[in-house]
């Protein structure tokens, strides 16, 4: 193969590229998104248990505001007011979150009546209403609190951060997914352009098929790891400036990275020697179904069930691993053996179907009038 | 140097396109490889490009058998037009040129020139795309020679050209021919480019049936024609044995039966209406090919347009 020649049709497929506009749409639109997951956690509040406030009516002989006041986690603003009507004001306002009504019994009032501050507020009216009672038969409420802190099992997550892991995950699969299938078919279409309106024939004259069929590739491909880039960027540098990210998508980049350019260059091959099968560019887009098909069952795979068994099994094959082991790295699903023996089994299927793409292409890009059989030219 | 095709025999699923077909072009010869619709005229070009390989024959070049790197001092020009529609005109040529080996400096002057002399410079920057269908081509047959190649293989090149189109692409030939170059092109319009050709190829159904200069295919044919510019009816004629009459806006052709006088056809017609002008002439290369395969051109394209 002619390295000089495959670099120049890589080259001319770069150039061209840039010229689109729709290639710069899709990268900003990579960035930009990818943005968004890199900055939205540092502009949200974190939750809402901060800054939370009570406004509290009527005689407090418990000693409620003191309990209240005390509170440091969370802290509490705490207010008096005169009367309930004051207080409904305040809330409807949304001056406090929270009201309470001291009496018998005493009122917990609050707009959103699930959030975890009506749940706070309403232990410590509680804690200080049986306080009382319990003085009242004569017990120490300490010696009762004592006991209830020894009883009360410890809540320990197994896995606080499985949900951003899974969401980075998800994240991914998308990007890589969209980009396969978008950058897939640009390769079959492009290769049926040429191949229909005869550009090929001229080339072909001039250069081996095995430089157009793999300048066509490597050319799509760079177009890809642009958009790769655009949407690695921010998190990088975020990594980098020592910012919190979402848990998992370090090393899911990492992965996703190998498997990605390996899936491409698997992928983005073979639609291209399949794309010379077609006579007419609105044929392209049939003949790269059964690649799409396994793209979007390696993808489905990955989000319903990456970390099962059938998702293990589908790390291994070439034409689903793409898809299913970022996701896996991401979740944690799969062993270092198992990514070793998939990343070589991939990257060897990469080499067979660059061969195979190129008898396929080069037998099939000068037989025209009507779509080929794959195995008429095998 | 010469390019010499032998024997070339070319099969699509069992269908024979070629059947032993021979060619020659000589340096400084416009050679003409004419034929209908479906005679084989592409797919013997193919091969000659090496686009396609025959089941039997071979092309040779100089001498022996031709080599990927004499095809890359060829030009070749298909029917249809290949050129990346989106990109410019320049960038195309320079690209092209690049991919021969010339490196990109030399490529652009080469396009700048090459643009120039087919009066394209002021659409360089445009995209192919944007250019009329007589544009195109022309950009189409700078693409074929901006590596100033000793052969170039125009595969029909006139095919939708308009007269003014017909001329320029003409001049380009004769001046390619002139330099000392090679050139065959193809052509279903046998009347169209028999004047071009100094050489010409008759295929029909993959087999050649005539070869040779006008010149010499029609002193071979003993077939004359009368020529009067008014319409006749077959009966006025029918007595002097004329039962061929080619009827068209110019006039009508009469072939004249052997050892017809030609002067008593013309007073067969002329009592019947009136004729100011008129000639006994040789075959046209149409006719020629109708008296070599019993098939009419014309008729023969319809068939396979349809």
């Amino acid at each position: 193969m002619s390295v000089r020649t495959t670099r120049l049709v890589v080259e001319r497929e770069v150039r061209e590229a840039a010229r689109r506009k729709g290639i710069w749409a899709l990268v900003a639109f990579t960035f930009l998104g990818s943005m968004a997951l890199v900055l939205l956690p540092e502009l949200l509040p974190d939750g809402g248990d901060d800054g939370a406030s009570v406004m509290i009516v009527g005689d407090d002989e418990l000693g409620v505001t003191a309990a209240l006041e005390a509170m440091t986690d969370p802290e509490l603003e705490v207010s008096v007011g005169d009367d309930r009507g004051e207080l409904e004001t305040a809330i409807a306002d949304d001056q406090v979150d929270v009201g309470v009504v001291l009496g018998d019994p005493p009122i917990v009032v609050a707009e959103d009546v699930d959030a975890s501050i009506v749940g706070v507020v309403s232990d410590v009216i509680a804690d200080r209403v049986v306080a009382a009672r319990l003085t009242e038969v004569g017990i120490d409420p300490a010696e009762v609190r004592a006991a209830f802190a020894d009883a009360l099992p410890t809540v320990e997550p197994i896995d606080a951060e499985r949900g951003a892991k899974r969401a980075a995950g998800f994240l991914v699969s998308m990007v890589l997914y969209l980009l396969t299938v978008i950058l897939t078919s640009q390769v079959a279409s492009g290769v049926a352009v040429e191949k229909s309106n005869r550009v090929s024939e001229v080339l072909l004259a001039i250069v081996p098929p095995r430089s157009l069929l793999f300048g066509k590739v490597i050319g799509v491909g760079c177009i890809g790891l642009v958009t790769l880039i655009a949407a690695a960027t921010p998190v990088v540098v975020k990594y980098v400036a020592g910012g919190d990210l979402p848990s998992g998508l370090g090393p899911t980049l990492l992965a996703s990275s190998i498997w990605f350019v390996g899936g491409l260059a698997l992928f983005l091959t073979l639609a291209g020697s399949l794309g010379a099968l077609v006579s007419r560019q609105e044929e392209a887009g049939s003949v790269v179904v059964p690649l799409t098909m396994i793209l979007v069952v390696g993808y489905l795979t990955a989000l319903s069930a990456g970390d099962s068994v059938v998702g293990a099994i589908m790390a291994y094959f070439p034409l689903t691993s793409p898809m299913v082991v970022p996701y896996r790295v991401a979740v944690g699903a799969g062993s270092t053996f198992e990514y070793v023996v998939s990343a070589i089994l991939l990257f060897g299927a990469v080499v067979l179907a660059a061969r195979v793409g190129a008898v396929v292409f080069r037998r099939a890009i000068v037989r025209t009038g009507r779509r080929l059989k794959l195995r008429e030219v095998l | 140097m010469t390019l010499s095709v032998r024997g070339i025999t070319q099969s699509f699923e069992h269908r024979t396109v070629l059947d032993g077909v021979d060619l020659e072009v000589q340096p400084g010869t416009i050679t003409g490889l004419l034929g209908p619709n479906g005679a084989g005229k592409t797919t013997l070009m193919r091969i000659v490009f090496g686009v396609l390989d025959p089941l039997g024959g071979e092309v040779r070049w100089n001498g022996r058998p031709v080599t990927d790197a004499d095809r890359r001092r060829w030009g070749y020009m298909p029917q249809e037009r290949g050129l990346y529609r989106e990109m410019r005109v320049h960038d195309h040529l320079v690209w092209i040129a690049r991919l021969y080996g010339i490196d990109r400096r030399e490529a652009g002057d080469r396009a700048d020139d090459l643009l120039g002399r087919l009066g394209l410079a002021d659409r360089a920057r445009d995209a192919i795309c944007d250019l009329s269908g007589g544009m195109s081509q022309r950009v189409q047959l700078a693409v074929a020679m901006v590596h100033t190649p000793e052969l170039l293989v125009l595969d029909e090149p006139f095919a939708g050209l308009d007269p003014t189109a017909v001329e320029f692409l003409s001049d380009v030939i004769r001046d390619h021919v002139a330099r000392g170059g090679h050139l065959v092109f193809s052509s279903h319009q046998l009347d169209l480019v028999e004047h071009l050709c100094e050489s010409i190829v008759l295929i029909d159904r993959g087999r050649v049936v005539l070869r040779g200069t006008l010149r010499e295919l029609r002193a071979a044919s003993t077939d004359r024609f009368l020529r009067v510019d008014a319409d006749v009816a077959d009966d006025w004629v029918a007595g002097a044995g004329v039962t061929r009459l080619d009827r068209s806006a110019r006039g009508t052709r009469l072939l004249l039966p052997p050892g017809a006088d030609a002067a008593t056809v013309l007073d067969d017609v002329r009592r019947h209406t009136s004729v100011s002008d008129f000639g006994v002439e040789a075959p046209t290369l149409s006719e020629l090919f109708l008296a070599a395969t019993g098939r009419d051109v014309a008729e023969t394209d319809a068939e396979t347009a349809t």
